[in-house]
């Protein structure tokens, strides 16, 4: 394939001299005031019910909506490393979404700041209970013996807590949490005994290894690094390959891909940790970060979809995305579905089967206090329903019904993270900050999108495979 | 103007096959291997497996006759070298329904050389696989009382029990595997019965290829077939060995209780099913020179997946061994510190866990030996290839044997800790299912197409539709830019 070849493409499209670009005053060159009004009218429900109201809610749903976002630039890593991992033909045209959604980790990266600024000035609670573990250290020590009067009636645990340190330590993750569990098991608000608090206690000083102040800000500022690095690279030699057509840039993307998958999926699983999982700081799940990897990848499919449906709706793109690109999306899109059921259950059903208080508590918290409905819309929503709708050829190649799952699905996606981070918070009142924190941090993610989207060409038209991408069609 | 397809050759792109490859070549190539007289190098390799075979069925019916305490299994190691060599056989067999299914609904053409192979392995490791839990039971006569079936006695089995899940399990994944396989060879067998000199090869072949007549109308069919079992197969890839891995998981055991275990264990099997498809497609290739057809860019492509795979193991113990530590339960930390890694966690008397040395095996063989592939050099290097594939099939029977072993003889109670050395029937039996294993195997490369004939032809350039555009320009540009794959 040389230069030559491309031409006869480029004409297809033919308005204007750059080939599958959103064409001035068009819905996609204005596409990202959208999403920009929605994070205006966020900053303001952020300033009254967050700022002005309940700080410590603000805090948890600022981490749910900057997850939500940081999932999408997750995914979109994952969609261009995977495509020139394989080197494959059909995602050419639809690649240059999941590469501008990428290429907002930086502006993640800045909207990751007053998060940031909120947990290390104290304003947001959620990691306190290991954040200030060593400062609580001299205050623990006075206060057991307060507790030993206080809860007169539990002698026998107060007794046992006399227990040496050494033993403390040795068995602390397990009998503490067995306290923790039958604790719970009797009302949802936990009435911790002395004993559990120490052992509770112990098990958190173990951890600060780990789970200390400024290691986690610190692998913060790294994974940020990587991303944008990674990000930006391809998105930079993309938009290059747009202007000089050459190829080598397709053998260097496709060379750094296999270190770059490494580096990502690194970084995406500690950070999982760092920011999700040790919201229950006790809690642990070795398969966390294949769970948010499987997430992530729906809600970029998703979001591909959409964008992709929408741009041959309007007739943007010429034929250069069509059905048959919508039909594929929507197989790898039913398909990451599956693979989060899967992991999603083989998560709940171990830690279910097992039965272990320390890894049940996390399940107890997302099944108690208005919980189990979501985790049930979820069950159903975010893999039952569309399993049976999805699976069906003829829903995947009619365009407006592709557009229902996958604007379904994005939904889901939503509603999934916000049950990773907000059972933490308490019992299940969606409240005006949450939707705030979401439009605020949403909004301007996407509208940075969107103009992007309305001002590069929508298609990666340098791309050497491009032709064969233009070419496909189904052979099943 | 070269049609789209064509290969791209700056950037390293080319055909599959030697440019020059006609339909008629490769019917030959592989038909000739079941019509011809066996190479020496066929019996050199039957013999000993047939012996191997037998040596299988005297440690059975010694062991029938003993009871399994022949076995090295003791208090606490209760499952040892017999549920290893189980996860281990049906792990093998994975390969086979990935390279069929997943890679067939990827559209990864190159699967073609490879597939019918893989499956015909999938197949005879899962028959394998099945006598280890099936003599474990300690009464194998008694083992129909799995199958669901009302009987008077009022036994049922217990559905709560992943290792009555795994029945099903492998049951099911047998059952498809030996239908789709099959529903994959008979346009291939038809090939065999039509070129038949003998009229018993003729009736035989004949019967097998159920009257395939390569009419449009077949094709169609077979095509719809092939697909819709790809599709129920998928599900298996991923669903036999997560329940296998379930088996270990549902339990509280510190290194058998985690998460991750579903997606490792079968990334794991694939790992160690690419590895032996990849040591036996080498031998075949050389013994029947098939190099035509398995090229080296087949096998660069094997090992990728294999480099690929072999990353996501070590990613899964990687996560094991951070979250044992990050856990702060001292159990976790206990056995993957103390059993397994032989760092810190002393027993009473000041030493690591005994077996410490077969967890390096593992590390070594599956994270560490794999590496060499990121390097074009290696990958496209036969005894390179050839020894690191065996040292992938040597690491993952010791992952199995650090998940079952290393967990179990040194739990929860020092009073109940043990040991495990395994005994001369553990070894016999393991080797004498090799045996049974390549009986199998040669004698399907000797009667059945080894490779997919109707497939192959499918990637050749001619098979496009739109070839007759560009075919002579083509084929003479690829003959210029790339000379045949030397070897």
């Amino acid at each position: 394939m040389s230069k030559d070849e491309k031409k006869p493409a480029e004409k297809k499209s033919g308005k204007k001299a750059q080939p599958y670009t959103a064409p001035e005053g068009s819905f996609w060159a204005k596409a990202w005031t959208l999403p920009a009004v929605l994070a205006g009218l966020g900053l303001l429900l952020v300033i009254v019910f967050g700022v002005m109201g309940n700080v410590e809610r603000l805090g948890y749903a600022y981490l749910f909506a900057l997850i939500t976002v940081l999932t999408f630039v997750f995914g979109g890593l994952f969609l261009v490393i995977a495509e020139h991992l394989t080197a494959g033909h059909w995602g050419v045209t639809t690649r240059r979404i999941p590469e501008v959604v990428a290429s907002a980790a930086p502006l993640v990266g800045v909207l990751a700041i007053p998060l940031f600024a909120g947990v290390y000035s104290g304003s947001f609670t959620m990691y306190d209970e290991w954040m200030h573990v060593h400062h609580h250290d001299a205050e623990h020590e006075e206060g057991e013996g307060e507790h030993d009067e206080g809860d007169s009636e539990e002698g026998d645990e107060a007794a046992e807590d006399e227990a040496s340190d050494e033993e403390a330590s040795l068995f602390g993750a397990s009998v503490a949490h067995a306290q923790h569990g039958d604790a719970e098991a009797e009302e949802h608000v936990a009435h911790h005994t002395p004993q559990y608090e120490a052992l509770h206690h112990a098990t958190l000083q173990k951890k600060s290894g780990y789970l200390a102040p400024t290691g986690w800000g610190v692998r913060a500022l790294f994974y940020f690094l990587i991303w944008t690095v990674l990000a930006l690279f391809y998105f930079r030699t993309s938009r290059k390959q747009d202007e000089t057509k050459d190829l080598q840039l397709t053998n260097k993307m496709k060379k750094w891909a296999p270190l770059s998958a490494i580096a990502f999926g690194l970084t995406l699983t500690f950070a999982a940790f760092d920011w999700v999982m040790s919201l229950e700081p006790t809690w642990y799940s070795t398969i966390f970060g294949v769970v948010i990897f499987a997430g992530s990848a729906v809600g970029i499919l998703a979001f591909t979809t959409i964008i992709a449906i929408s741009l041959i709706q309007r007739g943007v793109v010429g034929k250069a995305m069509n059905v048959e690109h919508v039909h594929d999306l929507g197989k790898l899109l039913f398909g990451f579905m599956c693979f989060w059921a899967y992991t999603s259950f083989s998560q709940w059903m171990l830690i279910w089967y097992a039965g272990i208080p320390e890894e049940a508590v996390w399940f107890h918290k997302r099944w108690e206090g208005g919980w189990q409905f979501w985790s049930i819309v979820l069950m159903l929503g975010h893999f039952a329903l569309p399993f049976y709708y999805l699976i069906s050829r003829m829903v995947k190649r009619r365009l407006p019904m592709m557009m229902i799952g996958a604007i379904w699905l994005l939904t889901m996606h939503i509603a999934d993270v916000y049950w990773y981070v907000m059972p933490q918070f308490g019992p299940l009142t969606p409240r005006p900050v949450d939707f705030g924190a979401l439009f605020l941090v949403g909004g301007t993610f996407f509208a940075y999108v969107f103009w992007q989207l309305g001002r590069v060409p929508l298609v990666p038209v340098g791309d050497p495979r491009l032709q064969r991408g233009l070419d496909h069609h189904q052979s099943h | 103007m070269a049609s789209a397809s064509a290969p791209i050759h700056e950037l390293g792109e080319r055909g599959l096959l030697p440019p020059g490859t006609t339909f008629n070549d490769i019917t030959e190539a592989v038909c000739r291997v079941t019509e011809e007289k066996a190479p020496r190098g066929w019996w050199m390799l039957f013999l000993p497996s047939v012996g191997l075979l037998g040596l299988m069925v005297s440690c059975i019916v010694y062991l029938l006759s003993m009871g399994i305490g022949v076995w090295g299994n003791n208090t606490p190691a209760y499952w040892a070298w017999d549920i290893t060599n189980f996860v281990w056989w049906i792990g093998i067999g994975h390969a086979g329904t990935l390279i069929s299914a997943i890679l067939f609904l990827f559209r990864q053409n190159w699967r073609t050389s490879i597939n019918r192979f893989a499956e015909a392995m999938t197949v005879f490791a899962v028959l394998c696989a099945a006598i280890f839990p099936a003599l474990h039971t300690g009464r194998p006569w008694f083992d129909y009382y799995l199958a669901p079936l009302p009987n008077q006695m009022g036994i049922w089995p217990n559905f709560k029990s992943p290792l009555m899940w795994d029945v099903f399990a492998v049951n099911t994944y047998l059952t498809i595997s030996v239908i789709f396989w099959y529903v994959g060879l008979i346009p291939d067998l038809a090939t065999l019965r039509d070129r038949s000199k003998s009229l018993r090869r003729k009736r035989i072949y004949g019967a097998l290829a159920l009257g395939w007549r390569g009419s449009h109308r077949h094709w169609q069919h077979y095509e719809r077939a092939y697909l819709i079992f790809a599709a129920i197969s998928t599900p298996l890839v991923l669903s036999v060995h997560s329940i296998v891995s379930f088996d270990f998981a549902t339990s509280v055991m510190p290194g058998w209780h985690t998460t991750i275990f579903p997606p490792y264990f079968v990334a794991g099997a694939v790992f160690s099913g690419f590895a032996l498809v990849l040591t036996l497609m080498l031998i075949v290739r050389s013994v029947f020179k098939m190099h035509s057809l398995v090229t080296l860019k087949h096998l660069d492509l094997m090992n990728k997946f294999m480099l690929g795979t072999g990353i996501m193991v070590g990613y899964a113990y990687a996560m094991e061994f951070f979250v044992a530590w990050y856990s702060g339960n001292p159990y976790e930390s206990w056995v993957f510190f103390h059993n397994r890694l032989g760092f810190g966690y002393l027993d009473q008397e000041g030493n690591w866990g005994p077996l410490w040395w077969s967890y390096y095996a593992m590390v070594s063989c599956n994270v560490i030996a794999p590496q060499l592939f990121w390097f074009k050099k290696v990958r496209t290097s036969i005894p390179a290839m050839f020894i690191i594939t065996i040292f992938i099939n040597i690491g993952m029977w010791f992952e199995r044997f650090v998940i079952i072993v290393t967990s179990l003889y040194r739990d929860f109670l020092p009073g109940s800790w043990g040991g495990f050395e395994a005994t001369w029937v553990d070894i016999a039996l393991y080797a004498g299912t090799f045996g049974l294993f390549f009986t199998l195997f040669l004698l399907f490369i000797r009667w059945v197409p080894m490779i997919a004939i109707a497939e192959v032809k499918a990637t050749l350039p001619h098979a496009h539709p739109h070839h007759s555009d560009d075919d002579h320009a083509d084929d003479h540009a690829a003959g210029l830019a790339e000379p045949a794959p030397a070897e």
